[in-house]
């Protein structure tokens, strides 16, 4: 698995994909211009993830908002981590949440239901 | 195609929203980019916080004009004139009142239109099941959007906003939407 960095802007979130120092990260706002083509490289590295990994891998979700293009890009990704996990692969998935804020602990749920998946959720104030 | 008609508007726009318990707290008449989006709706969250608007209320209001912005940046049918739009953030005594418009094809208004007259009918259940039905479906557009944003906004207002559709000429009309968030 290659490193995957992308930084930060004012309204796409920090992703850090790096299995050298186990750390599996999207942070921030979320709202690109095109989400579709924001997240495909996220999309071809979650492809990527051996099926026969040893290690799991624990992806974690911190975003304080999240568009509705972003929603469907999200729940675009979540399918294919599930999709990955039924061939072998070991992806858990940790969503976070500021407990003072429903909105993303809902989307959350959301996906659970819609994608058919179980997400770790993390209390996480901001 | 007359883009007086929404510089007039515009105007009355800023006039309306003037007066005593009213407030215009952003407005912008210009072309639409996705720094106009961040630059608008971020402005928008810290004024509301700078006056003290409760926490939800602003999440709310930065939910609806992210979605109401990029609506614009993404459906905008001028090529040959950019994409000519309005925005208006004002306090309307308890409420905020966040005004929209955009030039789009007659086609696409029609759609809208549509989409909107069925949004409307709905109560905050049916919305939430709607707003599931399209998620869970994988038919979207080549932009990634599949009317989420417009439910997203419904949800976000409980369903309290108003749209309407100019005719500019036989191709284009101009699109306004008005959604209003309350403080109570």
């Amino acid at each position: 698995m290659e490193k995957l960095f992308i930084k930060e802007s004012l309204n796409s979130p920090k992703v850090i994909l790096d299995p050298v120092k186990k750390r599996y990260e999207i942070s921030g706002k979320s709202f690109p211009e095109n989400a579709r083509s924001f997240y495909q490289p996220v999309h071809d590295w979650v492809m990527a993830v051996p099926k026969s990994n040893p290690d799991t891998i624990r992806l974690s979700f911190m975003l304080d908002y999240i568009s509705s293009s972003s929603v469907i890009s999200l729940k675009q990704l979540l399918s294919k981590v599930k999709t990955m996990n039924e061939s072998g692969a070991n992806i858990e998935v940790l969503w976070h949440y500021d407990p003072t804020d429903p909105d993303i602990k809902e989307i959350g749920q959301e996906y659970e239901k819609v994608v058919g998946m179980k997400l770790q959720f993390v209390e996480q104030p901001a | 195609m007359n883009l007086a008609i929404l510089e007039n508007r515009y105007s009355d726009l800023l006039n309306r929203y003037t007066g005593p318990g009213k407030r215009i707290i952003v407005s912008y008449r210009g072309e639409m980019d996705q720094d106009r989006v961040s630059m608008l709706s971020y402005t928008a969250e810290h004024q509301l916080e700078t006056q003290g608007a409760r926490r939800t209320t602003i999440k709310k209001t930065f939910n609806i004009l992210i979605e109401l912005l990029q609506n614009v940046l993404l459906h905008s049918a001028s090529p040959a004139h950019g994409k000519p739009f309005y925005f208006v953030l004002a306090e309307n005594m308890q409420d905020y009142v966040a005004i929209c418009a955009n030039v789009v094809s007659n086609e696409s208004a029609k759609k809208i239109q549509e989409t909107l007259d069925d949004i409307k009918k709905m109560n905050e259940r049916q919305l939430k099941n709607h707003y599931m039905e399209v998620l869970s479906n994988d038919q979207y557009s080549a932009k990634g959007g599949a009317g989420l944003g417009l439910i997203t906004v419904a949800l976000k207002c409980n369903n309290n906003f108003t749209f309407n559709c100019i005719p500019l000429d036989e191709q284009v009309s101009l699109f306004e939407m008005t959604a209003i968030i309350s403080d109570k």
